[in-house]
Order: C-alpha cells, then sequence, then structure tokens
C-alpha cells in the first residue's frame, strides 16, 4: 500500500511539476519528482527505486540525457541510508535544499559534460534556483501540515468534543 | 525479526514508526543501489530510437500537466495585477476625466492602426509573390495526397525549450509520424482565388514552423526550422516579371539561433538576397512546395564551390499557438479515394 501509495504521489508530483513549468514558473520550477523520489528512498525499505524512477522521469521531462538524473539520485540516497543521514524531509527545509541541490547540480554538471557543453557555472545556479524552489514548496507544504495539526489538536482538546466523546462512552 | 519480536521491546510495545526506524537501523543492503546505478548506466547509453520511446511514454503520462499549465496561462493572461482587486469595475465617470491616460491610449491606438496597415501591405504583397507558386502547386495536388492534423502547442510559454522541443497534443493514435513537416496554423496565402482547389489551398505557401521529432501515442515534439537538429530539401525560387523561376536545390538547415541557412548551392548558379526558399521533396510525398522564408544574405567566397545563404524564417513556431501536421497519405489510399470518388 506504502508504494502504491507513493506512486501516486510520484504521478501527482509529475503533473503537478508539468504545470507549474509550463505554466509560467519556467526555471523555479520546484523539483517536486526528487523531493518524492529522495523522501521515499529515507523512509521505505527498497525505496531507492522511487528515487532512480523520479530521477529518471526528470530527465525524460527536462531533455538532460537519460540516467544522469537517476544516477546521482540513486548514488545521494544510497549514500544517505549509508551515512545514516536525516532524510531530506526530516532535516526540513535545509535537508531539502542541500539534497535536492546536489542531485541537481550534479545530474546538470554530469549532463553537461555527456553532452560537451560544459558550463559549469550556469547549470549549478540553475540548480540552486529549483532547490529553492523546492525548498519553499516543502516549506509551504509543512506549514499547512503543521497547522492543520494544530486546528486537529485544538479541535480534540475542545470541551464541545470531549463532552461528546464522554457521551459516546 | 518476527512481528510479535519487533512489537516488543524492552517490556513494552512499539508504534510502527519504530518498527520502521529499526528496520532502516538494519544495515543496508547495497544489492539496491547497485542494480539502480546499472540501470541508469543503461539508461545512459539506450540509443536515440530507446531514448525517443521513453521521453514520448513520460511526455504522454504528463499531458494532464500540460493542459492545466494551459489554464494557468490563460488566467494569468486574463489577471491584470494592476487593477487588484479584479472584482471592482472600474468607475465608467472616472474614465473620461483621466485625460493624460486618454491620450496615450489613443496614440497607441494610432500606432496599431498604422501597424495593422503596414501588415495588411505586406500580406498582400505576400500574397501576389506567391500567386504564380499557387497555380504551379495547383497542378501537382490535384489529388487529396497529404492530411493535415491539427496539433495545439503545449509549452508555448517555455522561452527555454532546449532539447525538449516544442511539445504539441498530437501523437501515433492521430497518425503523426516522426520527420513530417509542421506548417503555421494561420498560412493562408493563397486560396480559391488562385484557382487552388481543394485541400491544396491550405498547404500552399504554408510556413514551416518545423517538423515532427519524438512522437507518443498523445504527444509529439517539434524540431523548429532554426534549430540545428533540423534539415530539409529545399529550392530556390526568385520572383521575376515572368513569374517565378524555379532555382537550384540545396539543403536547408537550422543555425542554432534564430535563422537557417541553405547549404550546397552551387557557385554557379544565380542567388540573390530577397528571393525566397521553398521545399522540394525529391520522394513526392508532399508535392505542394512549402514555404521556409527569405533568403537574407547570399555570399560566395573567392574560389567556393558553394554559397553561403543565410534564411530569415517565414513563421516562428513561438509564436503559434497551433500546427498542422502534414501527414502524407500512402499512394494505396490515394488510389481508392480517387476511384472512389465522382
Amino acid at each position: 500500500v506504502k508504494h502504491l501509495s507513493i506512486l501516486l504521489l510520484l504521478y501527482a508530483a509529475l503533473v503537478a511539476q508539468v504545470s507549474l513549468r509550463y505554466g509560467g514558473a519556467g526555471s523555479w520550477t520546484p523539483n517536486l519528482l526528487l523531493l518524492v523520489g529522495l523522501g521515499a528512498a529515507s523512509r521505505l525499505r527498497g525505496g531507492i527505486v522511487w528515487a532512480a524512477s523520479a530521477g529518471l522521469a526528470c530527465d525524460a521531462l527536462s531533455g538532460r540525457p537519460l540516467g544522469v538524473t537517476m544516477l546521482a539520485a540513486t548514488l545521494a540516497a544510497a549514500a544517505a541510508r549509508q551515512t545514516a543521514v536525516p532524510s531530506p524531509c526530516a532535516g526540513g527545509i535545509y535537508g531539502v535544499f542541500l539534497s535536492i541541490a546536489a542531485v541537481e547540480t550534479a545530474a546538470r554538471c554530469l549532463a553537461a559534460t555527456v553532452t560537451a557543453g560544459p558550463d559549469y557555472f550556469a547549470e549549478a545556479l540553475a540548480a540552486l534556483r529549483v532547490a529553492s524552489a523546492t525548498a519553499l514548496v516543502f516549506a509551504s507544504v509543512r506549514s499547512v501540515a503543521l497547522a492543520w495539526g494544530l486546528l486537529r489538536r485544538a479541535g480534540a482538546g475542545s470541551p464541545r468534543l470531549n463532552f461528546r466523546r464522554a457521551a459516546g462512552r | 525479526m518476527t512481528a510479535a519480536g519487533a512489537r516488543e521491546v524492552k517490556g513494552r510495545d512499539c508504534t510502527g514508526t519504530d518498527v520502521m526506524r529499526r528496520r532502516l537501523d538494519d544495515p543496508p543492503s547495497l544489492r539496491g543501489p547497485i542494480v539502480c546505478c546499472l540501470l541508469a548506466v543503461v539508461a545512459l547509453s539506450l540509443g536515440p530510437s530507446g531514448e525517443a520511446a521513453v521521453r514520448a511514454a513520460v511526455r504522454d503520462a504528463a499531458r494532464p500537466g500540460y493542459r492545466v499549465a494551459g489554464v494557468l496561462r490563460s488566467c494569468s493572461a486574463r489577471l491584470d495585477f494592476d487593477r487588484w482587486p479584479w472584482s471592482e469595475r472600474p468607475d465608467p465617470a472616472a474614465v473620461p476625466s483621466d485625460l493624460p491616460a486618454n491620450g496615450i491610449a489613443q496614440a497607441e491606438l494610432r500606432r496599431l492602426r498604422a501597424e495593422l496597415a503596414t501588415a495588411r501591405r505586406d500580406l498582400t504583397a505576400f500574397d501576389a509573390s506567391l500567386g504564380p507558386i499557387a497555380r504551379v502547386a495547383a497542378s501537382s495536388a490535384a489529388s487529396p495526397s497529404v492530411e493535415r492534423v491539427v496539433a495545439r502547442i503545449l509549452n508555448a510559454s517555455d522561452p527555454a525549450v532546449g532539447p525538449a522541443g516544442m511539445v504539441v497534443d498530437a501523437g501515433s493514435k492521430e497518425g503523426v509520424e516522426s520527420g513530417q513537416p509542421a506548417v503555421g496554423a494561420v498560412t493562408l496565402a493563397a486560396g480559391a482565388s488562385a484557382g487552388v482547389p481543394g485541400d491544396a489551398l491550405v498547404l500552399t505557401g504554408a510556413a514551416v514552423v518545423g517538423k515532427t521529432d519524438e512522437v507518443g501515442a498523445w504527444t509529439s515534439t517539434i524540431v523548429p526550422v532554426s534549430d540545428v537538429a533540423f534539415r530539409a530539401h529545399v529550392r530556390i525560387v526568385r520572383e521575376t516579371a515572368d513569374g517565378p523561376a524555379f532555382g537550384e536545390e540545396g539543403l536547408l538547415e537550422g543555425d542554432g539561433r534564430d535563422g537557417c541557412v541553405v547549404k550546397y548551392v552551387p557557385s554557379t548558379a544565380a542567388v540573390a538576397a530577397g528571393d525566397h526558399v521553398y521545399s522540394h521533396d525529391p520522394s513526392g510525398r508532399i508535392p505542394q512546395p512549402l514555404y521556409f522564408g527569405r533568403i537574407e544574405s547570399a555570399s560566395l567566397r573567392e574560389g567556393a564551390p558553394h554559397w553561403e545563404i543565410r534564411v530569415r524564417p517565414a513563421a516562428d513556431i513561438r509564436a503559434a499557438s497551433e500546427v498542422h501536421v502534414l501527414r502524407p497519405l500512402i499512394p494505396e489510399l490515394v488510389r481508392t479515394a480517387a476511384s472512389d470518388g465522382p
């Protein structure tokens, strides 16, 4: 069930990423695919497959040579697992920024090397833009989730709901 | 580790998160990463056809996203952020009192009218230049040899489309194949008045914006004429007092910026700036001459065997919202249509 939900989440991320990119975000489009893939890799056993799949989808959408982001995402997820680094999501906005920036920079530089057009500085800048946008999206989602959790707790602690629960018992 | 063992730690029940954390604490196997890395290397070494198939599959899957992007673009185009909130309509009484703004708007209106008049004049001249060519094409296009597939451009707003190309919402389900020419949607340069019958009238003189490249089931990419990957057989046409004079053939290539070059035109040919460049299909699958643009400059170096010709494309795909992909009908179908006809 978890892997099925990750698959659905990954598809939603694919659709959302394309919508944002061509809907006006341009080069500031967050990399939601990598966010979901790396998150799944750090939280699920065997989730590294999702990181690799997310990387492959990124390559297919961006026009980079197929496999470069896949390789970078796999290595990043494996390194995080081996060195017991907390997951990007557990590391908060900084963790998301650093992990996405690392994978994007590595993938872009590798692609620039493969295609014999090495403009590493521009690629690193573009990677930082993507990582910033992704971290901002992550922070927004987390804030909404936090607010929702607070609301639920406030609702659970309200005298009216407690009275209803007591009446139910 | 059994499920019961997993649930009991130091005499207390543990949650699912604890179980997951302990599983992650186990020394991770390297088998998964190694397999994924090998798959990445396989993906890197895929040939062009395999790579195109993977890209087309992902693009097809992302088609809802392209549609949502179109909605977002149209919404953002409608919103004027200088007039927030949009629920408040401008007070009609306030408009006449804003005299400087009205003056600016009237000046803008005059400028736009002048531009419209210039554009109409250019279009008339263009029509006149294409008239004889349209008649030539009419003779070769008496039978329906080409079918048009209307395709909407899905990622028109992206200024840096890059190697992924322009994506259109027509694929193999509509009969689109790789390498087919795509022409601008509003390219009617010659009509029935030029004596062009049937389908030919929308093809003759149609400005080529690119050709299909990677074709998926529902989406395809289009390589613009200015892309370095674009190549096409062309023929140079010079407008003379006696009508169009068909000149030498050559190979048109994109220059990677916003223009094209024509190669392999022999130095013995007569070429000049202002001549037109039309398609020339040696296979005869698309007999109608499609328009590429006007020659911007033509130079011949001392002793060089070929001309150096730069062409300004007549149509810009970035300004288009939809294109027509030309699909040659197979000869059997053409014969069947001809025999079934009146």
